[in-house]
């Protein structure tokens, strides 16, 4: 097991998007630091270390990841099923061992990079009150959003279709959003629980997303104990 | 040993194997001929667990199995998937990099697989399995 989570890890963390994609974060962490020394935005309620300015940035990556774990994540099942490299795989590890470590090394990859995010911008801004609060829930949604695009990973044949996925969620859920400050109704009052900007707000128990989480991985073992390789 | 008994399979509506049962041995060389479309890829992909059979049991302990594709980890060298393979069963691998000389591999191994020629991945792919 720790055998594919190192690989998915290290293969992950080599490849040319990831860099980019590091490239890309640091960036944002050194702009937002180093201009919100000037801001009025970097003021906050210290104590519990979560500045307006962090619930900005986490805001936007959790806006974004939908779309980037597609990216990166895609193809972790879809891939190698169609490129049949999963039939080294089977006879020698369990499918349940196999799907697990591939959903712990997505879940190690972002919250690593939440992680230097953010203390890169502690670094800049010589404060070092960490956001404990935002952080910890920020990694429940990246459970809950690994656990989507993994399912739709294992359900869709090719990596292509789930980046497809990921955008039509990237676009779904800040539409949501919108359509509950247009016009609030039941439906979109009831599709609130599955924004993950809901739990970032703090709108909603974390218990709901927890469920959620968990009913989608269930389906994702499911359908993969199922798959025809 | 290998025991798999009335084994029936459809892909959609096209029966592929029906009732077959197949004992093989230990230390046994056993063949499986039949012309092309006959099923011999689809039972042993359902020894191997790639396929479900619709009906019908197997009985077995660890199988290798050289896949039919012709697929490795295009992105690894030789040496990462072969490391990987092994931290996977297990086995040292010191061991098979002596064992690697015998199969005339070794110095591929630094190459990434999808350098390969499609003899080198067959060979790799066996050697992974002993
Ligand atoms: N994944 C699949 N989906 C649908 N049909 C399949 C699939 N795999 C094999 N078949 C069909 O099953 C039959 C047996 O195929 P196969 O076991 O590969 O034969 P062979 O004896 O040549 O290895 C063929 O007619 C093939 O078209
Ligand atoms: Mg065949």
């Amino acid at each position: 097991m720790i055998a594919i989570l190192k690989k998915e890890l290290l293969s992950q963390f080599r490849s040319k998007r990831s860099i980019v994609l590091l490239i890309l974060i640091i960036l944002l962490s050194l702009i937002a630091g180093k201009y919100s020394l000037s801001l009025s935005i970097s003021q906050g309620n210290s104590s519990s270390g979560s500045s307006p300015l962090f619930t900005v940035i986490f805001s936007i990556y959790i806006i974004l990841m939908p779309l980037i774990s597609a990216i990166m994540f895609g193809g972790i099942v879809a891939r190698e099923v169609k490129d049949q490299s999963l039939r080294y795989l089977i006879p020698i590890i369990s499918r349940r061992k196999i799907l697990f470590s591939k959903y712990l090394a997505m879940n190690i990859y972002f919250i690593v990079l939440f992680f230097i995010s953010t203390s890169f911008i502690l670094l800049l801004r010589q404060s070092y009150i960490f956001p404990l609060k935002l952080f910890a829930i920020s990694i429940f949604i990246i459970l809950y959003l690994n656990a989507i695009t993994l399912c739709c990973s294992i359900n869709l044949s090719s990596e292509r279709s789930v980046f497809l996925s990921g955008v039509v969620l990237f676009i779904f859920f800040p539409g949501i959003t919108l359509w509950n400050l247009i016009k609030p109704n039941i439906i979109n009052k009831t599709l609130n629980f599955v924004l993950p900007s809901t739990y970032l707000d703090g709108k909603a128990s974390l218990l709901i997303i927890i469920v959620l989480t968990i009913f989608i991985i269930w389906l994702s073992f499911y359908n993969f104990s199922k798959r025809e390789i | 040993m290998l025991i798999a008994r009335n084994i029936k399979k459809s892909f959609g509506k096209k029966r592929v194997l029906d009732d077959i049962d197949i004992t093989l041995e230990n230390g046994k060389i056993t063949t499986i001929i039949g012309e092309n479309g006959a099923g011999k890829s689809t039972i042993i992909g359902i020894i191997s667990g790639f396929f479900f059979q619709d009906t019908g049991t197997v009985q077995k302990s660890t199988v290798s199995v050289m896949p039919d594709a012709d697929s490795l980890f295009e992105d690894m060298t030789g040496k990462q998937f072969l490391k990987y393979i092994l931290e996977i069963k297990k086995v040292d691998y010191k061991k098979a990099v002596t064992m690697a000389e015998t199969f005339g591999i070794k110095k591929a191994l630094n190459k990434k697989m999808c350098e390969y020629s499609f003899g080198m991945k067959k060979r790799s792919a066996l050697f992974k399995l002993i």
